[in-house]
């Protein structure tokens, strides 16, 4: 034993592996040379293989060291840095409604501002002609005449502006079950009304029906087209982009009279025939385009 | 004093202007002296000389600036590879010595590599013509010139792709070119062609073997050809231009364009299947009146006619799809004619 002796501690520590690579090195040198630090160093050892595995028997796994409480310490605290603001928010929230009185009131406030919402949008149109007339009573009056207020019986006629100031009442000839009547049929709507969220009703195409094969052609068509119209005007000079445009356009054409007659008649071999020579011809159209610009990448 | 050498010195000066003066009108009177003789090319030789004994790589280059003659001793089967051509209007002839020849007239200059040689001869089998000095693959391979002529074996295999050339081809066995733009004109190639341009015409004369022809815009003329071997194709398409087949004697021929007319002389061979399509314009053949064969035709919004004699089959007649099916003499040739907007018309053979 001399002053460069080491503590029980610091040999235990080398044991469970938590000492530096340094003072490991150290430890060994000087226990290689130390007759007494080298059997502390087996006692400790003998003494950790028991512990060891006694804890083994008892709970089946490691007991964490120094390093692994440090570890986990310092992936906490990294973790930690990596929560967003709306999981910090998410995470204070549930703490506070955990307890039961401020959950209560939130779901009492819930409540009322579902309440609210129904009943401001079930509230009635005040406005209504027909309210206004009978509510002010000068509908009764016998010389009445005309009323200001623009009434369109026609449901097929375009809804009128509606009035952007207070609405004039005055004296009408007609009887109050005209009134009414034309009241109840006006297609004059309140600008303000509210409007009432329907659900969304998503209408399907009718799917196009293919001829067998069709579907390819229209499919290898759609992939060219989109190809080639992106880079046509680069690799095309005048000459032949007019060119080009007429021989698709005459192909166009052709494909759209073919189509109405084999969806006229889907029995007709011939009409079938020359839809199908079209398409081809609109693909060796595309094609070309294509095969020029590899030509001219492999040129350049 | 002062005003005496002033004097003289002012005579002195008009002396000297006198004398400078003299020399010159002495100097015009003089006839200039000989320039050298303009460089002339010589005169390629088209005859068909015996065919030389086995020589290395020659290079002249006595044509001054600007052009280039190379020649090269190669097997008499070579596949010769012309990987660019930038512009130059070129002419390829095919002669009966094995060497290849190239002459450039104002234009870069060219170089040979040999990929692979015969292991029988040691001559090159395989020899690609680019510009010196250039790796294969590169761009600055591209040769050009204002005129680009080739000599090569009459059975070497030719390959060339080009921007704006005007190629004409002359004997040789096979050829394949693919052209940007530019007349393309082929004869007598006796093992197949594959022609495309898409920006001009193609012409095709007294050739064999199979035959595809390909253009965008412009005109495909075939005439007196043949298949080489039973079961060679003949294929013409264009997209904005007409098609005339003039003896073109394959079994299988397949034409069609899209806005031009297509246009077949000739007799249809027993066994043989053609087809001849057109979006818009017209199809026209003319076959002799004892042909044998069964034409299927289908012609949307157009018309049929024949001078010849059919037995027609079938036929509907409705709107946008009108199709016939008909047979002259005992129909051992399948011919199928399409149009969605063109006149078919069979007419007697002159």
């Amino acid at each position: 034993m001399n002053d460069k002796c080491f503590e029980i501690g610091t040999i235990q520590a080398f044991l469970d592996g938590e000492t530096t690579p340094e003072l490991s090195f150290r430890l060994t040198e000087h226990t290689a040379a130390c007759d007494k630090c080298a059997f502390l160093l087996a006692e400790a050892e003998e003494e950790s293989s028991e512990v060891f595995a006694m804890l083994d028997r008892e709970l089946n796994t490691l007991v964490p060291t120094q390093r692994l409480w440090s570890n986990i310490t310092v992936a906490l605290a990294e973790e930690k840095k990596q929560v967003s603001f709306w999981d910090n928010a998410r995470g204070y929230l549930f703490t506070l409604f955990a307890n039961p009185s401020l959950g209560v009131a939130a779901s009492v406030l819930v409540i009322a501002g579902l309440f609210a919402a129904v009943w401001t949008l079930k509230a009635p149109v005040l406005n209504d002609p027909a309210d206004v007339l009978v509510a002010s009573g000068q509908v009764q009056s016998p010389a009445s005449r005309t009323a200001q207020v623009n009434v369109t019986a026609s449901g097929e006629e375009p809804i009128p502006a509606p009035p952007t100031g207070p609405i004039q009442v005055d004296e009408t000839n007609y009887s109050p079950d005209k009134i009414r009547k034309l009241a109840s049929t006006t297609n004059y709507r309140q600008a303000d009304q509210p409007v009432r969220a329907e659900h969304a009703v998503v209408r399907s195409q009718p799917a196009e029906l293919y001829l067998p094969g069709e579907e390819s052609y229209v499919r290898t068509i759609a992939d060219l087209k989109q190809n080639v119209d992106s880079r046509k005007d680069l690799i095309l000079d005048p000459s032949l982009r007019m060119a080009y445009e007429r021989d698709i356009a005459v192909v166009n054409d052709s494909i759209k009279r073919m189509k109405e007659v084999v969806k006229k008649n889907p029995k007709n071999q011939a009409a079938k025939q020359v839809l199908y020579s079209s398409y081809q011809n609109k693909i060796d159209l595309l094609n070309s385009v294509v095969e020029r610009e590899e030509l001219m990448a492999a040129l350049q | 004093m002062l005003i005496g050498i002033s004097k003289f010195s002012v005579c002195a000066v008009l002396v000297c202007f006198a004398t400078v003066g003299l020399n010159d009108l002495s100097a015009q009177t003089v006839p200039p002296p000989k320039q050298p003789k303009a460089e002339v090319a010589p005169k390629r030789d088209t005859r068909v000389p015996p065919a030389p004994p086995a020589r290395p790589e020659r290079i002249s280059e006595q044509y001054g600036r600007g052009n280039t003659e190379k020649a090269i001793a190669v097997d008499p089967n070579v596949n010769i590879q012309i990987p660019c051509i930038s512009q130059a209007r070129v002419t390829v002839n095919g002669w009966q010595r094995d060497e290849i020849r190239v002459f450039i007239r104002n234009g870069t200059s060219v170089g040979f590599k040999v990929h692979e040689n015969d292991p029988k001869s040691g001559k090159p089998v395989w020899v690609v013509i680019a510009k010196q000095a250039a790796s294969i693959g590169t761009a600055s391979e591209c040769i050009s010139g204002e005129r680009i002529d080739i000599e090569v074996p009459l059975r070497a295999s030719l390959k060339i792709t080009g921007r704006e050339t005007e190629p004409r081809i002359d004997s040789v066995r096979r050829v394949e070119i693919k052209n940007l733009g530019g007349n393309v004109f082929l004869r007598n190639i006796s093992g197949g062609i594959v022609a495309s341009t898409y920006e001009g015409d193609v012409s095709v004369e007294n050739s064999s073997g199979q035959i595809v022809l390909d253009t965008s815009t412009g005109n495909i003329l075939a005439f007196e050809v043949a298949p080489g071997q039973i079961g060679e194709v003949f294929k013409a398409k264009t997209s904005n231009g007409a098609i005339t087949l003039q003896n073109v004697n394959h079994r299988q021929i397949d034409a069609s364009s899209i806005t031009g007319s297509l246009l077949f002389n000739g007799k249809f061979l027993s066994g043989g299947i053609y087809g001849f399509k057109t979006q818009k314009g017209s199809i026209k053949l003319a076959i002799p009146a004892a042909s044998s064969c069964q034409v299927s035709a289908w012609y949307g919004y157009g018309t049929i006619n024949s001078e010849i004699p059919m037995k027609i089959e079938t036929e509907n007649i409705s709107e946008g799809g009108k199709s016939m099916v008909a047979r002259f003499g005992d129909g051992s040739a399948k011919v199928t004619l399409a149009t969605s907007n063109g006149r078919i018309s069979i007419v007697k053979q002159q």
